[in-house]
């Protein structure tokens, strides 16, 4: 899997305005291209997978996700939060990053969570660049996210 | 979109998501990537109830009678295509308009369709 298949400018914010939870994933769904009533149930959707666990993994970063009827292909957004949200992360820590996952229910749910697995190991990766936090262009931020994936893949990790 | 396939819609999303969060192998699988599930949710049984309460009772009892034949009851239909039993649909279902404004399923497998695009 390469980010790049799913990640363009568009599917990126920088400066989320919501401190919380649920107002940051409203933010987030926001940028998918779907019709409003769609979006407003994918939004209950991924908040009802919120209560099966936190999907903020710790040290800043949060993978909220969902499988629905609703979407045709995977869909991942980013969101960035320089002040940081009150997510009830694992590690109570807030959550500066988002990564967050839509995806049909076909095919199988091994390959979405093949997807789900690569993007919470880039994660693990991302935090060593603290530096990511202070990008304010889009495109500067989605190269430095590339080029942290192309090293990965080198590790062979 | 019709109100009752809306809730069917909610209930099938939110019954496969505590299905395979009680799945062993899928929870086994998001736990190894670090998230940490709960075994059950009051909030989320309450929140089936909820849905369960404005469902139309028939189509209750079809969603529960398809959910135990098959893994879902609902189908995403996608180029004219029935995505739970990868059938093509009759053109006079594939071009009427506004699809999803009634509650429809498949002719052949059964299941509720929701159409995308």
């Amino acid at each position: 899997m390469k980010l790049g298949e799913f990640l363009t400018e568009e599917n990126i914010k920088l400066n989320l305005a919501s401190k919380k939870k649920a107002g940051v994933i409203g933010e987030l769904v926001e940028l998918l291209s779907v019709g409003e009533r769609i979006k407003s149930m994918l939004k209950d959707n991924l908040l009802k997978r919120e209560k099966m666990g936190s999907t903020g993994v710790g040290k800043g970063i949060a993978i909220p996700h969902c499988r629905s009827v609703l979407v045709d292909k995977l869909t991942v957004i980013i969101g960035r939060s320089k002040r940081g949200i009150d997510y009830d992360a694992q590690d109570g820590k807030p959550v500066h990053l988002l990564f967050l996952i839509v995806a049909p229910p076909q095919p199988q749910p091994l390959e979405y969570l093949v997807i789900l697995g690569e993007i919470a190991k880039l994660s693990k990766e991302i935090v060593k660049h603290p530096d990511i936090l202070k990008i304010d262009e889009k495109e500067r931020f989605l190269n430095v996210l590339f080029d942290i994936e192309r090293k990965l893949e080198k590790r062979g990790k | 979109m019709h109100q009752q396939l809306e809730l069917l819609i909610m209930l099938n999303d939110l019954d496969i998501l505590v299905k395979e969060s009680q799945n062993k192998n899928m929870r086994k699988k998001e736990e190894s990537y670090g998230f940490k599930l709960v075994h059950h949710s009051v909030e989320l049984a309450r929140a089936r109830e909820e849905i369960v309460r404005k469902l139309d009772k028939n189509l209750y009892e079809t969603y529960e009678r398809l959910m135990s034949k098959y893994e879902r009851a609902l189908a995403p239909v996608v180029n004219g295509v029935c995505y739970g039993c990868y059938m093509r649909l009759p053109i006079a279902e594939t071009t009427k308009q506004n699809k999803n404004e009634k509650v429809s399923t498949c002719i052949n497998c059964g299941r509720f369709l929701y159409w995308i695009g």
